[in-house]
């Protein structure tokens, strides 16, 4: 349980976190963007992939984040990695290949995975960035702003961003009551971890019932609560805080503006720095 | 006999992230013999950590717990010693009422024994006898437990707990939200539970039911254990109560007019209204 937030928003006051969200979310879908873009050879591919892990280096040490919590979020992966290179060795049989054992293993398979991990892992990267960098509350009001659009065609975006954030509320809250229940029903003799697989359906829905019965009280709960304080869905909504694109903002926006059309020309002129000489 | 001993326990949640938060801090003290002991301190003050370790829910960033021949340490133990060690101590939670699960009352009852390997008619008895315990009526056991009030709902839970019927039995706060009837009823359930044998140790923000019922007071305050003392010695010092946040009962401050008016009244006598009026006749009497 202790171990479950990664990427949990951390309360610190840097550069990293006073960024307005709006701005933020975007730099993050045109990193991604940037992440999926393909260059003319594999040298020029790993160029950008390495520039990356340089950005996501600064943006934790700006952000005082531990590089040990991505590490963690990578951990579980490991599985899915292994599995996914022995399938691409199998199926993979095009270009060069060595020979193990007289087994043959194509390069283009080793390639295939290594682009995959590595773009999986710079996705989460940045999200954990984003997530560990900006409260919820203001992610909502962000994603908010974009769709805001959507309003002229009668999508009713703040009801939307409402329940977005109040599932997100009641994240840490869940965790909280799972946490407790496993140790109430732990006093009682259950036992998660091992056993045989009845007594572990019987451990589940021990947790499980009290769960959704809590989670169910607690929403008619806090309905009644927003209801009482005149919340109305339909109502005109003003805000408590106000988002301010600063100069901080417009300064990281044109600066990942360059790069973000540095990479895209790269990529659609298909210039390779290294001629071709490289892989 | 049981006996709960830390030796240097500290405790800090989430040790490995951005912003551990330290709740216990070189805990020690010994708990021996047959107690009824309450734990008090201001809200934040480790109480509810501090019981989490006796059955190793939790267990110590740093130093150890002794549970009778258990010990509780930052490694790794069996489960099946684990398992004996919760059999041993009960730990009833704060909000014990959310965590009904089963169909019928008496079914949610026998779920602990049943656990630690009873067969399913020693659990059902068990179960019954428990629920007699803590006054729910027979018309009850066949109901949901979500059909239930709050106060039902608590006894329930806690009578799944006594019909493990354990050696040590521990209660995060078992009287909140209860009327004061409720309150005192069950308390005085606990002290049966005690006069058979069963050591308690409860957390409560009572004062009145900790002069009234416990022998034993551990004062906690910002995770660090301020000492134990007898309710009839804490409660008139008054620094001390002040510094760590606790309101005396109010009876407390009648005994200091009595005094100031010349009775000398035996503190250690007085736990409730019934044996202060004792106390105020037997020294007019003379
Ligand atoms: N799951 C947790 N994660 C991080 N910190 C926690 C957690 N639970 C408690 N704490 C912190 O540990 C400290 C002690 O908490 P604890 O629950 O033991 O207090 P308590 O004395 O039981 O309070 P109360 O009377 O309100 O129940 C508090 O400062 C609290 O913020
Ligand atoms: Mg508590």
């Amino acid at each position: 349980m202790k171990e479950l937030p990664i990427g949990r928003y951390t309360n610190y006051d840097t550069f990293l976190h006073r960024l307005d969200a709006r701005f933020k979310l975007l730099a993050m879908i045109l990193f991604m963007v940037i992440v999926f873009l393909h260059f003319p050879s594999r040298a020029m591919d790993f160029t950008f992939y390495g520039i990356l892990f340089l950005f996501i280096f600064i943006f934790l040490k700006i952000a005082k984040l531990r590089f040990r919590q991505l590490l963690r979020a990578i951990k579980p992966m490991w599985f899915m990695m292994v599995f996914l290179l022995i399938i691409n060795i199998l199926v993979v049989h095009t270009g060069d290949a060595f020979y193990l054992f007289s087994f043959p293993i194509y390069y283009d398979a080793l390639f295939n995975t290594a682009y995959i991990f590595v773009r999986l892992v710079l996705m989460l990267a940045f999200s954990l960035i984003l997530t560990a960098t900006t409260k919820p509350m203001d992610l909502t009001y962000a994603l908010e702003w974009y769709l805001h659009p959507l309003t002229w065609i009668k999508v009713p975006v703040h009801i939307i961003a409402m329940v977005i954030s109040l599932a997100l509320r009641f994240i840490p809250t869940l965790m909280e009551d799972t946490d407790r229940f496993m140790k109430a029903q732990a006093s009682r003799g259950v036992d998660f971890e091992n056993g045989k697989l009845k007594e572990k359906v019987k451990a589940i829905i021990s947790l499980i019932i009290p769960l959704c019965t809590s989670a169910i009280q607690r929403s008619s709960d806090l309905a009644d609560a927003m209801e009482v304080r005149g919340y109305d869905p339909n109502g005109k909504r003003t805000r408590y805080r106000i988002m301010k694109f600063t100069h901080r903002d417009l300064f990281s926006f044109l600066f990942i503006a360059l790069l973000f059309s540095g990479a895209l020309t790269l990529s659609i002129l298909g210039i390779d720095f290294y001629m071709g000489i490289l892989l | 006999m049981s006996r709960i001993n830390f030796d240097h326990v500290y405790y800090t949640y989430d040790v490995s992230s951005p912003l551990p938060s330290v709740a216990l801090e070189d805990i020690s003290f010994t708990l021996e013999g047959h107690f009824f002991s309450a734990i008090i301190g201001h809200t934040g003050s480790g109480k509810s950590t501090l019981v989490q370790q006796i059955n190793a829910l939790l267990r110590p960033t740093k130093g150890r717990v002794i549970v009778g021949e258990f010990e509780i340490n930052e490694g790794k133990k069996k489960i099946k010693e684990i398992k004996s060690l919760r059999k041993n101590v009960g730990v009833v939670f704060q909000f014990s009422e959310y965590q009904l699960f089963e169909e019928t009352v008496l079914k949610d009852v026998s779920f602990g024994p049943k656990n630690f390997s009873d067969s399913d008619e020693d659990a059902t008895l068990k179960a019954k006898n428990a629920l007699k315990k803590v006054g729910i009526k027979e018309e009850y056991f066949t109901k949901s437990p979500f059909e239930l009030s709050g106060g039902e709902k608590r006894r329930v839970a806690i009578a799944g707990m006594i019909a493990m019927n354990p050696e040590i039995l521990v209660l995060d706060e078992p009287t909140a939200g209860l009327d004061p009837k409720g309150a005192q009823e069950i308390l005085d359930l606990f002290k049966e539970l005690y006069d058979q044998g069963t050591s308690i140790l409860i957390i409560t923000h009572d004062m009145n039911l900790v002069l009234k019922y416990c022998n034993q007071v551990l004062l906690m305050h910002q995770g660090k254990l301020k000492g134990i003392y007898a309710p009839s010695e804490l409660f008139y010092q008054e620094e001390l109560l002040l510094e760590t946040g606790i309101d005396a009962p109010e009876i407390i401050e009648i005994v200091k007019l009595c005094e100031e008016n010349g009775l000398s009244l035996n503190r250690k006598e007085i736990k409730d209204i019934t044996s202060l009026v004792r106390e105020i006749k037997r020294c007019k009497g003379k």
